[in-house]
């Protein structure tokens, strides 16, 4: 027991590492974005705790605003949260313990997003299995109260900051996103989708504003996983294929 | 727009866009290879879908980010890049000194 009150602590205490640093600030400029979109503090509280992904709550707010179909920002939205999946295949045979039920599992993943995986995956490394979910709880309830109270006081900070601070506020989102492609992108069709949704978007935001966002992530994606990923291996296949054609020569 | 949409279908809207993809991560445990082909091609849209994102947001600000000129947010989105790898790819400098930057240069204009 005393050890598992152990891990409890040390959740709580990782929600205050760097990552859960950066998500404190990310959850402050998502509230000051709310604000400044003119939605609720309920809707940006509310949000928080029914999505936590900073990302699909922004696109959904922003779609909104604009005036988008609940349909297509909620697709816009989805999209954007597919990286959840593998995130989440990749945690649950690490935190289980070996008598975890399922049913628990998919309760303990409402919480998964990308600063709580890397935090748990950190922790993990040397960590006894039976420790581990208490660790993870308790981590991911620090970042959600916590992030209660950032989403709150960025809202109510839009409309005490001046203008010019406001803006740089509001400006951390895009560089939270833009940084952290930059530097979790491991793989080639990552690195092109990074690359190829950033040029493509450009043109598109001018010419079809509302469409831009499903346009550049479905066409660049594609795009960056057919030469990222697909050519490149059947490219390396036939290479194999060829040479032991040759070896019985 | 904002106010024209009622909470809990806002929120429920939330919910659906992100849990799903938790749900189907637990189902896909020890069932499917994370290296399977549709992951990949699903990283490369969502990675593709947030970097349009971001383009979106420095082109096309909402209101109270775009009272600033456009080169000055293309200008703090290159400074935190810079930082960031001149950092040691630590993300809390890249952010502070893109936001100091940017606070500086516009009370300087």
């Amino acid at each position: 027991m005393p050890a598992k009150l152990n891990a409890t602590l040390k959740g709580a205490k990782g929600a205050f590492a760097p990552p859960g640093l950066v998500l404190m600030i990310a959850f402050f400029t998502f509230g000051a974005f709310a604000a400044s979109l003119k939605f609720s503090l309920a809707a940006a509280i509310g949000l928080t705790i029914t999505t936590f992904a900073i990302p699909s709550q922004i696109v959904l707010m922003d779609e909104l605003s604009r005036g988008s179909t609940l349909l297509a920002a909620t697709f816009a939205a989805s999209l954007t949260a597919v990286r959840l999946l593998p995130l989440t295949m990749s945690l649950m045979p690490v935190l289980r313990g070996e008598k975890t039920k399922r049913p628990i599992l998919y309760g303990l993943s409402q919480f998964n997003s990308i600063t709580i995986w890397l935090q748990s995956l950190a922790a993990f490394k040397d960590m006894p299995r039976d420790q581990r979910i208490p660790y993870y709880l308790s981590l991911c309830l620090s970042l959600m109260m916590l992030n209660l109270l950032t989403t709150t006081a960025g809202f109510y900070a839009a409309h005490l900051l001046p203008q010019k601070l406001l803006a740089a506020a509001l400006m951390i989102t895009p560089v939270y996103f833009f940084v952290s492609l930059f530097g979790t992108t491991r793989t080639k069709a990552d690195k092109l989708a990074f690359l190829f949704g950033t040029l493509l978007a450009i043109p598109l935001i001018l010419i079809i504003p509302d469409l831009a966002l499903l346009t550049a992530g479905v066409a660049g994606g594609s795009v960056a996983y057919y030469f990222g990923h697909y050519h490149p291996r059947r490219k390396a296949e036939g290479c194999q294929k060829d040479k032991q054609n040759e070896v019985p020569e | 727009m904002s106010e024209t949409i009622p909470l809990f279908t806002l929120l429920l809207l939330g919910f659906i866009s992100t849990t799903p993809w938790r749900w189907l991560g637990v189902y896909f445990t020890n069932n499917l290879d994370e290296t399977h082909e549709a992951i990949i091609w699903a990283r490369a849209v969502s990675n593709a879908l947030i970097a349009a994102l971001v383009m979106r947001l420095i082109f096309l600000p909402p209101e109270d980010l775009g009272s600033e000129p456009l080169w000055l947010r293309l200008i703090a989105l290159a400074f935190a890049s810079l930082i960031y790898l001149l950092a040691g790819r630590h993300m809390l400098p890249a952010i502070a000194g893109a936001f100091v930057a940017f606070l500086i240069i516009s009370h300087s204009l």
